[in-house]
Order: C-alpha cells, then structure tokens, then sequence
C-alpha cells in the first residue's frame, strides 16, 4: 500500500524529473526502513519540483504540413508551465478563501460585498421563510391618533358649566361668531327664577347639599369667587359683584369677545379655561 | 572555455554533503544517502527528493555526471555518480573557503577571549 501511494507521489513528478530519477527514488524506498518519512519527503519533492522548477520543455513547435502550408500558427512558442499553473491555482485559492473570510465576517466590509449572509436591516425585510406557506392576510398596526387634551378638558367643562352649554348651541365645544352674537339670549334662558340676573347657583356653582346649610355672606363670597376663577363667567360679571345683572348679560356678546386672543371671532376651549387647566394641558 | 569553480561558491549544506560523499568513490543514490549520515554522525539526513533535486542541478551544472551501472548483479534501477573535474575543482574552492572562515573564526574567538587578571 505504501510502496503505491510512493509510486503514485513518483507519478505527480515533472515528466524529465520523474523518467530520470523514479526507478533509483523507488529501490531506496525499497532498501530503506522508515516508509512515513520517505513518502512525506515524496510529498514535498512534488511540491517542489511542480512549484520551483522549469517543467518540461514544450513539444516541437506545429511543423509545415506536407504541402508546405502549416495547419495552425502559435502566438506564443511555448504553453503556459505547470509551476506557473500551480501558483496561479494557490493565488486563487488564497483570494477566494481571503473573500470568503471577509463575507463572513462582522464589520463594514459585509455591507459592501455582494452575497452577504445576512440581510441589511434597512433592506426588504427577511423574518420568514417564503417557501412555507403562511397567512396573506396582513395585519396593519395603525397608531390611534393622538387624544387632544383641549378637547378633552372641553367636554368635562362644557358639561359642568351651564353658561358654555347654553352658549354652545350646536355642541362643538367652540362658541362661534353666531354663537357669541346670540349669548344674551341664551343667557336669558338660564335665569331660571326669572329674577333679569345670573347668580352664582344659576351660572354652575356647585353647593351639593349644604345650601340650605350655608349662610348668605358665606354664599356670596364662594359665589364670588367662582364667578372670577371662571374665564368666561369673569368677563361676563364686568363690575365683579359676583352676578351677571340684566346690562351685563346685553353686554354678553362684546364681554365674550375680550376673551378672543386669537382675534378669530371663535372662543375656543384653550381661551376659556381657568388658568390652573390652562397650565397644566399646556405643561407649564 | 573552462568553468570557474568560484562561481558555485559557497555550497548549500545539501550539495556540499553530497559532492564530499562523491569525493571517496562513486556511488549510487542510497549510498549517497548513507555516507552523508555517516559523514555528520546521523545528524543530517538528506531523503531522496532532496538528494535527486539536488543531483539533477549539479548534473546540469557538471559537476557530477553520471556513470551508469556499475556491476551485473546490482540493482538495475541503480545509477551510479561520480565527481567531474570540475566538480573536484568546485569541492577544493569550498574547502578553501571554509577554512578561510575557519580561520577567521578562531581569530575573532582568540581576540574576544577573556583575560585572567
């Protein structure tokens, strides 16, 4: 078995090389102990004689033919050599080996060579296998719009406070230029003892059960104060007795429009909140 | 036109043990092989892909040709080498070489000896 992979390693030598020497390089294989070291010094002489020896020397050039015209031309006199060939093969090897490497590898150079194992992320998204068969249904996620907090301060407010209700006739949480034209009617249709004046219990004030408990002075002043920390009741109490009196209310329209900041003509929920909600919704 | 000897100068430690091997007697290759074992007591040893490499290019250059068979009942896959004229001039300019080496080196050793107070 030895003495044939020798006379194989014989075989892979250069033509000159091997016609010249294999018969002696095969008897000492024969005379000598140490089979092993003999066939890796066989291995290295091929590499050797392939890689850094002139091979053997091309066939006679293409001769004329009989009738003195040559069958074929040859650029070059000499085909390329084994050695030649043998390096060349190892470079390519060392480059592809070198590209294979560099693929594979963490780093910019994947996202510049074409063939990358994994996918850019920023690249049609790869998270499943197409060849098993899946839902084509697709679910889109939208997100909900953003709750607006002035829309939700309004319908609290609006509903609590009986001056915006009957101002906001058409329940948009907005008193329109309309609207504010007809605020000393709909301010009319509050006063509901029929005595030609919003008190403070008619325009919201909030006393649960203890009116019977409280006294007059103690009721003018809660009224009072609720009459000025309410935007809308503040403008429309001009002399800030705590009450709209029957002038005020045919003022209702003119009082409304010192609250327009954004001289728009509409009041909108940010222009007649109370201060501290003002405050808050906008984070200050 | 003769060749000059110093142009193979120096000798790798392959081709000088071989050609020495060849300065005795003609051998073959095996016995090349076992004389260069000889020559530096089993501490080089040359396989046959070196020794063949190495024959092929002094063979070429001269300075080693080729005899042949040298009896009927040898081994006829056996060559046997013998030194060239100038293979004989090439050893001796090696020699030559070395010794000078050699001389220098005891020099430089003899210099930088240390000395006894």
């Amino acid at each position: 078995m030895r003495r044939r992979m020798y006379a194989f390693l014989m075989g892979l030598h250069p033509r000159g090389f091997r016609e010249r020497f294999s018969g002696e390089m095969l008897s000492i294989f024969d005379e000598s102990p140490g089979k092993i070291a003999l066939l890796a010094d066989a291995c290295v002489s091929v590499l050797r004689q392939q890689a850094l020896r002139p091979g053997d020397p091309a066939g006679p050039p293409a001769g004329p033919a009989p009738d003195g015209v040559p069958v074929f031309y040859l650029v070059d006199d000499s085909l390329p050599r084994k050695p030649v060939l043998l390096q060349g093969a190892l470079l390519s090897l060392g480059v592809f080996a070198g590209v294979v490497f560099a693929v594979n590898s963490a780093g910019p150079v994947r996202e510049l060579l074409i063939g990358t194992r994994q996918p850019l992320p920023r690249a049609v998204a790869v998270d499943r296998n197409s060849i098993i068969p899946a839902d084509p249904t697709t679910k889109v996620n939208v997100a909900e719009p953003k709750a607006d907090p002035w829309r939700e301060f309004a319908e609290t407010y609006f509903r609590i406070m009986p001056v915006l209700r009957a101002l906001d006739t058409d329940h948009d949480y907005l008193i329109s230029r309309a609207e504010i034209a007809g605020a000393p009617a709909a301010l009319r249709s509050l006063d509901v003892d029929h005595d030609g004046k919003l008190s403070p219990l008619e325009c919201g004030l909030f006393v649960g059960q203890r009116t019977e408990a409280i006294g007059p002075t103690e009721l003018k002043a809660m009224g009072a104060g609720f009459m000025y920390s309410q935007p809308v009741l503040s403008a429309l109490d001009a002399d800030g007795n705590g009450e709209i009196s029957a002038a005020e209310m045919a003022r209702a329209s003119a009082s409304l429009l010192t609250l327009d900041v954004s001289h728009d003509g509409v009041l909108a929920p940010a222009e007649i909140a109370p201060i501290d909600v003002a405050r808050r919704i906008l984070g200050r | 036109m003769r060749e000059d000897p110093q142009r193979f100068l120096p000798l790798s430690t392959a081709t000088l043990h071989i050609v020495l091997a060849l300065a005795g007697e003609d051998r073959h290759g095996y016995g090349i092989m076992q004389e260069v074992a000889r020559q530096s007591g089993a501490k080089y040893k040359l396989g046959p892909g070196t020794l063949y490499d190495n024959l092929q290019k002094l063979i070429e250059q001269g300075i080693i040709e080729e005899r042949g068979q040298k009896a009927d009942d040898d081994d006829p896959r056996r060559r046997y080498y013998r030194l060239s004229g100038l293979g004989r001039g090439v050893l001796t300019a090696e020699i030559a070489r070395l010794e000078g080496m050699i001389r220098d080196a005891r020099f430089h050793l003899r210099a930088s000896k240390p000395r006894r107070a």
